[in-house]
């Protein structure tokens, strides 16, 4: 009972979070010039007729007066332009909540990439691509605590010893290296480990038309060529365009529900490079946790009185002093949460995995046009949500590891 | 004190202006600065103080067009006219250009290049810093006449050494010249624009040292004033500011720093009347200040919560000292040093984060030559996956350009070890109850 008033605590004391986020991205919506506002929010830019200042024609090309577009004015209209800030910043934060986000314009590199996004709701689309970084961020959290907890631990029981050396060697490393030098790296090491001459590269079977290695493994799903559907020369009724697939959305699960066991393997080695590389970097940050943590509770006396009972070493360490670095692991998590998600549009881009993230990084590019603010934002406030969200697990869960936090 | 030095160094060099090809250059205005001039959408309609605004008048037998004229921004006029001819002439404008288009003082400035004329006079983007690509500094970056190839100042292969191959590590010719450190082409279909690892790497301290050091030293002083403030009051105030944290805290702060410097440079290309370059790397600095005060407030705030129940505190409260007295002479002094080893942390990570930026196609700077340890690893990994594409079949022969990835990434990775260890020994030297 307990639990839930504090889950509900915390709960409402998220609503001004995310409306200070929301605000903050308001503020900066605010900044950009009114057509591309007017283009983010319907996906076109209703241009004013440029007004070109000459004292002798006021207005260029018609009569003196009706420059402007119509439509300019409708839409304004439409997007409350006009209405004073505080009530933009209403209607901004009723839209939010309403996952109003806007439409994807088809100006920019998202849009040319993905032709199947342009002109659709923000939402939607991102609704398109959130699965596929959902799964990689499970895989690579599951191998973030599958190596951080016991290496941290193992560190701490061999204190400056040759493990705890290297460990720490592990730690720098994660640290002092950029995330797209490591994954372009393991990408070019995958190439080269896997590439020709070592039998990998042949007709794997689930693409018996064959993949170069590099196409194997980057994208999410392998090429159009692969699943053996002739005359229509492309992806399965339930995957349209090649990304948007039916009916979860998560490309394992889809793969599996319509019976294709090779393909779902296929959708995990794709992304099992890519989640080693982003759990790298959380690994060593969360080994030093753990391992100051276990060296802090290894000196305190009721691991002293296990000992003393005759327990076994290794009883001691996982259940008496394991038990604590759960917690640290956790928090520090919980605290880094925001730079771990951070670095998703880096992997996501070397890779060509279609997630959010690569949205993203394809959103802000200017190579096929310009910037796409509807997606922009949209992006920054799903992955906010995602922050704020798990850092409400995060406070969940170390409540009830540690009831001192729900007590006080 | 490090910090001091470091920032003292890096104020004192004069700042290099690499990045001024774009603008003083090729061959005309930049796009996008053009357009945003252009973009007269928001130009109120009774104008003359309106932020964007062109007057096209008649050039003699040229027909008006948007490359020649004047302009004025957001209330300061300036006028530059570049004139294009083959032979270095100084020829005046036509009066006719000189008449006022906008009433109020404007600065006009002449710009002679050697380039091949498209129209014969064009309007640049206008900036404040006078002579900059007049006269032929070392520190300017520019295309010479006629030629593709950027000048002396950006740090390209210099001319007779071999471009575009792994570099030989002859020992015995550190002496003698510069550390052999490889190239790098920027531009592999045209194989032209390449740049000396080497030399970009060393001007790259520069600009690396004082962006790390001004992010993270106003960040610093942003959370330590914040936190002493939150965790020394309490109560409402702690509650407030605690919020505002973590309002901060949830946004990515790579997202931030691209939503921030997209929003303004789209709005406006002149912020706070800086050259364009300067006013990247401003907003670059600011964008990521917002989003790093929270932790160092954080951080502080948990220490001034342990220091203000301290016997000394109390003792100085007795004794009568003010609120402000105890913040500045007794909280603050106390709860700075996990700030310090915070810090010296931090400065290591920002070099990878621009380099992010740069990686993920965003244009940070306004030319690809500029000399950022972040943005030279990012181009090279950039290099790296054009090979990939084009090279699927290393075993039959295709070298790896390994020294492109090699030294930008050993460069970053001492840099930040280096401030790593000098955290290591700040802890030792600045705990009180390690000192002891």
């Amino acid at each position: 009972m307990r639990m839930w008033i504090y889950i509900l605590r915390r709960l409402i004391l998220l609503v001004p979070v995310v409306i200070g986020v929301m605000t903050i991205t308001f503020v900066l919506i605010s900044a950009l010039p009114t057509s591309t506002r007017l283009a983010s929010q319907f996906g076109t830019a209703p241009q004013r007729t440029p007004w070109i200042y000459n004292p002798t024609e006021p207005c260029p090309g018609s009569a003196n007066h009706q420059c402007t577009n119509p439509t300019y004015y409708h839409y304004l209209d439409k997007a409350g332009l006009n209405k004073p800030i505080p009530y933009q910043w209403g209607l901004y934060i009723v839209n939010s909540f309403s996952l109003n986000w806007g439409t994807v314009g088809n100006g920019s590199s998202a849009g040319y990439y993905f032709q199947a996004a342009q002109g659709q709701q923000v939402t939607t689309v991102l609704g398109w691509f959130l699965p596929y970084t959902l799964e990689l961020a499970a895989l690579s959290l599951a191998i973030i605590l599958l190596i951080a907890l016991p290496l941290g631990n193992l560190a701490a029981v061999n204190r400056n010893r040759p493990v705890d050396q290297s460990a720490r060697i592990l730690s720098f490393s994660g640290y002092a290296l950029p995330g797209f030098l490591l994954s372009s790296l393991a990408l070019m090491g995958a190439v080269i480990a896997f590439g020709s001459g070592t039998g990998f590269n042949g007709h794997p079977p689930w693409c018996p038309t064959g993949e170069t290695t590099f196409y194997e493994f980057s994208y999410s799903w392998p090429a159009q060529h692969c699943y053996g559907l002739i005359g229509n020369s492309g992806y399965p009724d339930w995957l349209t365009a090649g990304y948007i697939s039916h009916p979860t959305g998560f490309p394992t699960i889809d793969a599996l529900y319509h019976g294709q066991t090779w393909l779902a393997l296929d959708t995990v080695l794709r992304i099992i490079i890519p989640a080693i590389v982003i759990a790298f970097a959380s690994i060593a940050t969360l080994l030093r946790f753990v391992r100051n943590s276990m060296l802090e509770v290894m000196n305190l006396d009721f691991v002293r009185t296990a000992r003393a009972e005759g327990i076994p070493e290794q009883t001691v360490i996982k259940r008496h002093a394991g038990r604590n670095s759960l917690n640290v692991t956790i928090t520090v998590l919980g605290l880094t949460f925001a730079a771990f998600i951070g670095g998703f549009p880096i992997i996501e881009d070397v890779f060509h995995l279609s997630g959010v993230g690569l949205l993203l990084a394809l959103s802000v590019q200017s190579t096929k046009g310009g910037i796409d603010f509807g997606l922009v934002f949209g992006a920054t406030l799903l992955f906010t949500f995602i922050v704020v969200i798990a850092n409400i697990i995060v406070d969940v869960l170390y409540a009830y590891l540690d009831p001192r936090v729900r007590l006080g | 004190m490090f910090f001091v030095i470091v920032a003292v160094y890096a104020i004192s060099q004069p700042l290099p202006y690499y990045a001024m090809e774009s603008y003083c250059g090729t061959n005309n205005s930049n796009p996008t600065v053009w357009e945003t001039q252009n973009n007269t959408n928001d130009a109120p309609e009774g104008l003359p103080n309106g932020a964007y605004a062109y007057h096209i008048l008649p050039v003699n037998g040229f027909t008006p067009s948007p490359t020649n004229g004047s302009f004025r921004i957001a209330g300061t006029a300036v006028i530059v006219f570049i004139h294009f001819s083959k032979a270095p002439t100084t020829i005046a404008p036509p009066s006719s250009l000189l008449s006022p288009a906008i009433s109020g003082s404007y600065d006009v400035r002449f710009i002679e290049t050697g380039l091949p004329p498209q129209t014969d006079w064009q309007v640049a983007v206008n900036y404040t810093s006078p002579n900059l690509c007049i006269t032929g500094s070392q520190q300017v970056c520019t295309y010479p006449a006629g030629s593709a190839v950027p000048g002396p100042g950006c740090y390209q292969t210099p001319a007779g050494n071999p471009s575009d191959i792994a570099p030989t590590l002859n020992l015995a010719k550190f002496s003698t010249g510069p550390l052999p450190l490889g190239s790098l082409t920027l531009n592999p279909a045209t194989s032209s624009g390449f740049f000396s690892i080497y030399h970009g790497l060393l001007r790259g301290s520069d600009w690396s040292l004082l962006i790390s050091t001004a992010i993270v030293g106003g960040g610093a002083i942003v959370g330590l004033v914040v936190g002493a403030i939150s965790g020394f009051y309490g109560g409402v105030v702690d509650e407030a500011l605690m919020r505002l944290v973590d309002i901060f805290l949830s946004i990515p702060q790579i997202l931030f720093v691209i939503v921030v410097i997209a929003v303004i440079t789209e709005g406006n290309q002149q912020v706070i009347g800086l050259n364009p370059p300067d006013t990247h790397i401003f907003l670059l600095i600011m964008g990521f200040l917002v989003t790093w005060w929270p932790f160092y407030a954080r951080v502080v705030r948990g220490q001034v919560l342990v220091v203000r129940e301290q016997k000394y505190v109390e003792a100085a409260r007795a004794a009568g000292a003010g609120r402000g007295r105890i913040i500045r002479r007794h909280i603050i002094p106390n709860s700075v040093y996990p700030v310090f080893i915070q810090m010296s942390l931090d400065v290591g990570t920002i070099p990878l984060l621009i380099g992010v930026l740069i990686y993920l196609g965003f244009s940070l700077f306004t030319s690809p030559y500029f000399p950022e340890w972040g943005a030279i690893s990012a181009n090279s990994v950039t290099q790296l996956q054009l090979f990939l594409d084009t090279c699927t079949q290393p075993a039959t022969g295709c070298v790896i350009p390994w020294w492109q990835i090699l030294f930008p990434g050993l460069v970053l990775f001492f840099f930040a070890i280096s401030v790593n260890f000098l955290s290591d020994g700040l802890r030792d030297a600045l705990d009180p109850r390690l000192r002891r």
